[in-house]
C-alpha cells in the first residue's frame, strides 16, 4: 500500500532537493519558512525531511529516450504470447470478460485479453480520472477531443503515421478511402497519437419522427416538408388537443442532446438549423475559410424561429434540462408529451415486428398510435439537411498507453490485428458479431440478425455484441473499423437500405469541414465556448434574452477565445494536406 | 391565563409547524409513491400521493442490478472500516491533547486546528493519494478522512471534562497512559464516542465525492456513485440490462430513479428511530464554544 | 532543553499521538505543499518538479476567464443569499418550537424536521429533480390551477430559489436543534421573573430568549462567514445543469470541471484563491465577533 516509502529513496530525494532544486525560489522560500519561522528544531527537521522526500518522490520520473520510429523496425512474432489490457468502445457498457469473441481473439492471436469496460454516461468524468490515477490500459478507445490533453499529459503513446502504414496497410487503405479526415483527429502539434477509426454507414443524417396519428387528428394528412408546414403542425399539436384527451397539455416538439458531452448540443434542433444551412457546433467552410457555424448569421435566423416557437409553446419547456439520451426523449414521444422529436429516426424505430421498437411502444401505449419518419424541412431559401456524422459524433480514436514505450511488441501485435480485421471480411464479422450460425446468421430476408438467445439485449451485451446490430455500430469492442461498403451493406436488409435511401440520404448531410469540432486541439477553450453558446442559445430560445443579443454573443464569443480558435482551425485546414500526405492519402484528383 | 391573542398565536403556531413538518416528509412520501408507479401515470403528472396502479418493476430492476449490490457492499465496508478507524485514531490524538502536561500541546493543537482553516486543494490531495498508492483502494476513502480537527476537539473537550480523580486513581493503581485511555476514559466517554461514531457512519454512507475521484474500478465503487449515475446523470440504460423483455409500456425511468433512492435511504430510515436521540444530543456535545 | 526533557518524561503520551499526527501531516499538510502546482504549467508527464514554472500565469488566466469570474460572483451571491434567509430559518423554527405547549408535538416535529439532514445531496437532488420536473407534482398542481408550468430547474431565478429553499429545508431542522439546546440552557427563573413583571410571551422572547441565544448565534455566524466561499458544492453539483451555469456555477464546481478537463494548474490556482480568501474572511469575522461582544465570545 505505501509503495513510495523506501528510505534510500528518501535520502536520494532529499539530496536531490537540497542540491539541485534549492536554487528554485519557491522551494528556497519553503525551506526557509520551515527551518526558520517555525523555530522548533526537532519538529522542523522531521517536517522538512518528510516533506522533501515526498515531493521529490512525487516528481521522480524515469528518464527514457523513446524513438517512436523505432516501431518501424519491429516485426511481430506470432509465437510470443502477450497480455493486453484493452478498453474498447464505450458502447459496451454491459460487457463482461470471458465472452466468446474474446476467447476467439485470444486463440487466434496468441493473447490474453483483459477487457475493461467504462460506463457510457460517465466517460467524461471517469476516464480523465483513471488516466490521472495512472490506471491506463494498454489499448484505450478515447474520444477525439481527448487526444490533445492526453498526449500533453503523457498518457498517449506517439504513433507516427509511417508506423501505422507499415503494420496495418490494409486498415490504412480502407480508412483513407472512406474517411481520411479522421487523421486530423489523432494529430496534435505535428505528431500522431493514435489510430483513427470510422464507419462507412453513418454518413447519413437522421431526420426526426412525427406522430402520424396526431397529425391526422389535427387535420394534416401528410408529413410536413417545409419549415412553414412544420410550424403549423406543431402549432396544432399545441392547441388542438391532438391526443384527444380534452386537455391542452401537449407540446409540439423536443430535441436530442448528447449525453456524452453534456456541454454540447450539437444535434439539437439540427434540422431547423439545417433548414438554414448551418451546423451550430461545427466548422463550416465559407469562401475558402473556416468559420464556426454557431456564430453565423444563419444561426441567428434559426434562433429567431426557435424563439418564436418556444414563446408559443411549440417546444417542450424543459427540453434541455435532463441530459437527454435517446431513452428519455423517446419516452416523451411515446408518453404523449410531444408530437415530434428531432434527430432520432432510424430504420429500427419503425420496425413493428420488434416489440421494443419505438413504433411498437407507441402503438401499445396509445391505441392508434403511429409514428413516421420526418422529412428534413426546407427552409426559406430552400435549404435542408441534418448533420452528417461520418467522421465523428461519438466515434473516436484508439490510443496506446505510453507505458508501451517499453513494450513495443504489443503495439505491433495490435496493429496487425486491426489490419487483419480490415483485410478479411469473415474474420471481421466474427470478431464483431461472434460465431456465424451460433450468435448470428445472415439471410436475404432478414439480413444480419442475432440468433436466440442472443436476441435479448443483455445476452448480446455480455458477449460484446451490440444488441440490435445497428449498422452504424459496425465497429465492435475489439474491432475498430466498419470494413468495406459491402460489409456495411450486409448489416442492412433491403427494406432497411430503402428506408435509408428515402429518409437518410447523404445528399441531405451537412458535414463539418474539419471532420469534427474537436479536430482543433483547443485546450478546452472549445468546451467553454460551446457551453457559452449552449447557454446563450437556450436563453435566447427561452425568450430570456432578445434575439438582438446574438450580435453581442458573437463579439463575446470571439473575445473569449473564439477568434484564437478560428485561427487555429484555419491553420489546421492549411496543414491538412501535410497530415494527409504523411498518412498516405493521395491528393484529390481535380477534374 | 393565556390571553386571546396568545391562544390564537398558539393555534397558528401549531398549524404552521405542522405544515413545516409535512413539507419535510412530503418529498420522501412522493418518491415512495413514484417508485411503484407506471409510465402512464408518471407521464401525465398524475402521481401526487397515492399511486393509481402499483408496479414493482422498478424495484425488480434495482435489486437485480449488480452495481447496486456491489455498491451497497462497498458502502457498508467503508462505513464500518471508516468508523472504527475514526474512533480509534481520534481517541489516540484527543487524549494526549487533553492532558495539560502533554509536551508541545499548544503548538500541536494549533496545527490541528489550522487544518480547519486552510486546505491544499483538490489536485494536491489527489496527487498525495496517488503517490501513496491508494488509488482504487478502500483505504483512500478511509484514511484521509479518519481524523478531523472537529472530532478531535470535541473528544478532547470531553476528555478534559472528565474529573481528574479518575485519572489519578488509575495512576495510583499503576496504569500507564494507554491503559488509562482504553480502560478508564473510553468507557466514560460513551456518549461522545457514540455521537462521533454516528456522525461518521452517516458521513461515510453519504460520501460520494472521494469515491468518484479515487475509485476507478467498478467493483470497488460505492453505492452513492452508482445512485448518482442513475438519479442525477440519468444513466438508466445500465440497469435495463438486468431485465429481459422489459415491459416498455409499464416501465418508467422516473420510477426507477425513485426506487433507487428509496433503496439507498432505507438503512438510514431504518436506524433513525433508534439512533435519533444520539443525533440530537450529540449536537450539544459538540460544544460550539471552543 | 525543556521540550526534550518533557518528551522524555511523557514518552507514552507522545508516542500515542504520533500515528495521528502523521495522518494529519500526510493528508492535510503535505497537500499544502502541492500548492506549487498552482504556479506551474503542470503536466502529469513531467510531475510536480518537472513541470515548467508559470509564475502567476494561471491566476491571470483565471481572472481573464469569464467562467471563473462568474463562478466567483455566484459563489458570493449564493452564500449571501443563504446567509440572509437560511441563517435565520433555524432560529425562527427553534423559537416557534419552543413556544409549543405540547412537548410530544415538539419532539415529533424536531425528529421530523431533522431527518433531511441525514441524507446526501445525491439522494436529495434526485428527489427534487423528480419533484420539480415538468412532470412532477408541483407542476401538476400548477396545471390544475390553470397556471403555466414552470421550469424550476432551468430558469435562473427559480433555480437559485430552489437551491436556497431546499438548502433551508435540509438544514433548518438541524440548526433548530442547536438553538433549542441553547434555549433549554436558559434558566427558567428568568422567565418566571419576567412573567411576574407582567411580560407577555412576545416580550419574553425578545428580552430573554434572543439574548440567551446570542452567543450561539454569534459563533455560528462567524463560522458561516468564514465559510462564505463554500456555497454548497454537493447540492449544486447534483442539482445544476448547463442552463443555469451562469448563476449556479460556483468555485468548487468550476474547480472540478477544470480537473475533468485535465487543466490541473488552473484548478489548483482557483482552489488556492478560495482557501486564502476563506482564511482571511474567517480571521476577520473572528476579530469582528470579538469586537462586537467585547472580547467575550469568539472561536479562537
Amino acid at each position: 500500500m505505501l509503495t513510495g516509502f523506501g528510505f534510500s529513496k528518501f535520502l536520494g530525494a532529499a539530496r536531490e532537493l537540497v542540491f539541485a532544486q534549492v536554487l528554485l525560489p519557491f522551494s528556497r522560500a519553503t525551506v526557509w519558512i520551515i527551518v526558520f519561522v517555525i523555530h522548533q528544531p526537532l519538529r522542523t527537521v522531521v517536517f522538512a525531511f518528510l516533506w522533501c522526500g515526498l515531493i521529490a518522490e512525487v516528481s521522480a520520473q524515469k528518464k527514457f529516450a523513446y524513438d517512436p520510429l523505432a516501431l518501424l523496425q519491429i516485426r511481430d512474432d506470432p509465437a510470443r504470447h502477450l497480455t493486453l489490457r484493452w478498453q474498447g468502445t464505450i458502447r459496451a457498457e454491459a460487457g463482461r470478460p470471458g465472452s466468446w469473441i474474446e476467447r476467439f481473439i485470444e486463440n487466434r492471436f496468441n493473447l490474453t485479453l483483459e477487457p475493461r469496460f467504462i460506463v457510457f454516461f460517465s466517460y467524461p468524468r471517469v476516464l480523465p480520472l483513471r488516466m490521472l490515477g495512472g490506471d491506463i490500459a494498454d489499448v484505450t478507445w478515447i474520444m477525439a477531443r481527448d487526444v490533445a490533453p492526453f498526449s500533453r499529459h503523457g498518457f498517449a503513446l506517439e504513433l507516427p503515421w509511417e508506423v501505422i502504414r507499415r503494420h496495418a496497410p490494409n486498415y490504412v487503405r480502407l480508412l483513407n478511402a472512406n474517411a481520411p479526415e479522421m487523421w486530423l483527429l489523432t494529430h496534435n502539434e505535428g505528431r500522431n497519437y493514435g489510430v483513427p477509426l470510422s464507419t462507412i454507414e453513418s454518413r447519413f443524417p437522421r431526420p426526426g419522427i412525427w406522430r402520424m396519428d396526431w397529425l391526422r387528428n389535427v387535420g394534416i394528412d401528410r408529413v410536413p416538408a417545409t419549415l412553414v408546414e412544420m410550424e403549423e403542425a406543431l402549432r396544432r399539436f399545441r392547441y388542438r388537443d391532438p391526443d384527444r384527451n380534452g386537455k391542452i397539455d401537449t407540446y409540439g416538439m423536443s430535441t436530442w442532446r448528447s449525453p456524452m458531452a453534456p456541454d454540447t448540443m450539437d444535434r439539437s434542433f439540427e434540422e431547423i438549423f439545417g433548414a438554414h444551412g448551418v451546423l451550430t457546433t461545427g466548422w463550416m467552410e465559407r469562401n475558402g475559410k473556416i468559420v464556426w457555424g454557431g456564430v453565423l448569421p444563419e444561426a441567428k435566423e434559426t434562433l429567431g424561429v426557435l424563439q418564436r416557437w418556444y414563446a408559443e409553446g411549440l417546444i417542450y419547456p424543459d427540453y434541455a434540462v435532463a441530459p437527454a439520451g435517446s431513452i428519455d426523449l423517446i419516452k416523451k414521444l411515446t408518453s404523449g408529451m410531444v408530437g415530434y422529436l428531432s434527430g432520432l429516426a432510424e430504420y429500427f424505430s419503425f420496425d413493428l415486428s420488434n416489440n421494443q421498437s419505438m413504433a411498437a411502444v407507441v402503438a401499445s401505449v396509445q391505441s392508434g398510435g403511429e409514428i413516421v419518419p420526418a422529412l428534413f424541412p426546407r427552409g426559406p431559401e430552400g435549404k435542408r439537411g441534418g448533420r452528417g456524422v461520418s467522421f465523428g459524433e461519438s466515434l473516436g480514436v484508439l490510443m496506446f498507453g505510453r507505458h508501451l514505450e517499453h513494450e513495443p511488441e504489443k503495439v505491433v501485435r495490435v496493429l496487425r490485428m486491426l489490419d487483419e480485421f480490415a483485410a478479411d471480411a469473415e474474420l471481421f464479422l466474427t470478431v464483431r458479431l461472434g460465431k456465424q450460425g451460433h450468435h448470428w446468421q445472415w439471410d436475404e430476408a432478414k439480413g444480419l440478425h442475432p440468433l436466440p438467445p442472443f436476441d435479448l439485449s443483455n445476452n448480446a451485451a455480455r458477449e460484446l455484441i451490440h444488441r440490435t446490430l445497428e449498422p452504424w455500430r459496425t465497429w465492435g469492442f475489439y474491432s475498430l473499423f466498419g470494413g468495406t461498403q459491402a460489409i456495411a451493406d450486409l448489416f442492412r436488409t433491403a427494406p432497411h437500405r430503402a428506408f435509408d435511401d428515402a429518409y437518410r440520404n447523404s445528399a441531405d448531410a451537412i458535414y463539418d469541414a474539419l471532420g469534427q469540432a474537436e479536430a482543433v486541439p483547443a485546450d478546452l477553450i472549445l468546451g467553454d465556448l460551446i457551453q457559452f453558446q449552449v447557454t446563450t442559445y437556450s436563453e435566447i430560445i427561452g425568450g430570456r434574452l432578445p434575439l438582438s443579443h446574438f450580435d453581442h454573443f458573437v463579439r463575446e464569443w470571439h473575445h473569449r477565445g473564439g477568434a484564437q480558435l478560428t485561427g487555429e482551425a484555419n491553420d489546421l485546414f492549411a496543414r491538412r494536406r501535410w497530415i494527409l500526405d504523411r498518412a498516405g492519402v493521395p491528393p484529390p484528383v481535380t477534374p | 391565563m393565556r390571553s386571546r391573542n396568545e391562544i390564537l398565536f398558539d393555534y397558528c403556531n401549531i398549524a404552521f409547524l405542522t405544515l413545516v413538518g409535512i413539507s419535510a416528509i412530503y418529498p420522501f412520501a412522493y418518491v415512495l409513491t413514484l417508485s411503484v408507479s407506471t409510465l402512464a401515470d408518471v407521464a401525465r403528472g398524475g402521481v401526487l400521493i397515492i399511486p393509481r396502479e402499483i408496479s414493482w418493476i422498478a424495484y425488480g430492476m434495482v435489486f437485480n442490478d449488480e452495481n447496486i449490490r456491489i455498491g451497497f457492499a462497498n458502502a457498508v465496508m467503508r462505513t464500518l472500516l471508516g468508523t472504527a478507524a475514526t474512533l480509534l485514531m481520534t481517541s489516540l490524538v484527543a487524549y494526549p491533547l487533553s492532558r495539560p502536561h502533554m509536551p508541545l500541546r499548544r503548538q500541536i493543537t494549533f496545527y490541528v486546528v489550522f487544518t480547519m482553516l486552510f486546505s491544499g486543494g483538490l489536485v494536491p490531495r489527489y496527487l498525495v493519494i496517488k503517490h501513496l498508492g491508494l488509488i482504487d483502494s478502500v483505504w483512500s476513502l478511509v484514511l484521509p478522512v479518519m481524523l478531523t480537527a472537529f472530532n478531535v476537539i470535541v473528544l478532547k473537550n470531553f476528555f478534559q471534562q472528565i474529573p481528574r480523580s479518575y485519572e489519578e486513581a488509575a495512576k495510583i493503581d499503576g496504569a500507564g497512559d494507554w491503559a488509562i485511555l482504553f480502560q478508564v476514559f473510553i468507557p466514560l466517554s460513551k456518549p461522545a464516542l457514540a455521537t462521533i461514531a454516528l456522525w461518521t457512519c452517516v458521513f461515510h454512507w453519504n460520501a460520494w465525492f472521494d469515491a468518484m475521484l479515487f475509485i476507478s474500478s467498478e467493483d470497488r465503487q460505492v453505492l452513492q456513485v452508482f445512485v448518482q449515475r442513475v438519479v442525477v446523470e440519468n444513466s438508466v440504460k445500465d440497469m435495463q440490462f438486468g431485465v429481459d423483455n422489459l415491459d416498455q409500456a409499464k416501465f418508467s425511468s422516473e420510477a426507477l430513479k425513485a426506487a433507487t433512492v428509496v433503496v439507498t435511504i432505507l438503512p438510514i430510515l431504518a436506524l433513525y428511530p433508534f439512533a435519533q436521540r444520539y443525533f440530537i444530543k450529540g449536537i450539544t456535545l459538540g460544544g460550539i464554544k471552543e | 532543553m525543556n521540550t526534550l526533557r518533557s518528551l522524555q518524561t511523557h514518552r507514552g503520551l507522545a508516542f500515542m499521538a504520533i500515528p495521528g499526527l502523521i495522518v494529519f501531516f500526510l493528508f492535510y499538510y503535505v497537500p499544502m505543499a502541492g500548492i506549487v502546482v498552482a504556479f506551474k504549467d503542470f503536466t502529469v508527464r513531467e510531475g510536480i518538479f518537472g513541470s515548467q514554472w508559470a509564475g502567476l500565469d494561471n491566476f491571470r488566466r483565471l481572472f481573464e476567464h469569464e467562467g471563473f469570474r462568474s463562478a466567483l460572483g455566484n459563489t458570493f451571491i449564493i452564500s449571501l443569499l443563504r446567509l440572509s434567509f437560511g441563517f435565520f430559518a433555524p432560529i425562527v423554527l427553534a423559537l416557534l418550537l419552543n413556544e409549543l405547549r405540547s412537548a410530544a408535538l415538539r419532539r415529533t416535529l424536531q425528529t421530523v424536521t431533522y431527518l433531511p439532514f441525514l441524507f446526501s445531496w445525491i439522494i436529495l437532488s434526485g428527489i427534487f429533480l423528480l419533484v420539480f420536473s415538468i412532470e412532477g407534482p408541483i407542476n401538476s398542481l400548477l396545471l390544475h390551477s390553470r397556471h403555466a408550468p414552470i421550469s424550476f430547474l432551468s430558469d435562473d431565478a427559480w433555480f437559485l430559489t430552489l437551491v436556497i429553499a431546499t438548502g433551508i429545508w435540509q438544514s433548518a431542522g438541524y440548526g433548530a436543534v442547536i438553538y433549542l439546546a441553547a434555549l433549554a440552557g436558559i434558566s427558567p427563573e428568568l422567565y418566571e421573573a419576567a412573567r411576574v413583571d407582567g411580560a407577555n410571551r412576545w416580550h419574553q422572547m425578545r428580552h430573554i430568549s434572543l439574548p440567551g441565544l446570542s452567543p450561539t448565534i454569534v459563533v455560528l455566524l462567524i463560522l458561516n462567514l468564514g465559510h462564505v466561499l463554500n456555497a454548497g458544492f454537493d447540492q449544486i453539483y447534483n442539482l445544476y445543469n448547463p442552463h443555469v451555469y451562469d448563476v449556479a456555477d460556483i468555485i468548487d464546481t468550476y474547480v472540478l470541471r477544470r480537473v475533468f478537463n485535465l487543466q490541473l494548474g488552473l484548478s489548483t490556482a482557483a482552489d488556492l484563491l478560495k482557501s486564502v480568501v476563506g482564511l482571511i474572511f474567517l480571521l476577520c469575522a473572528n476579530r469582528l465577533a470579538r469586537a462586537a461582544t467585547k472580547g467575550e465570545h469568539g472561536v479562537f
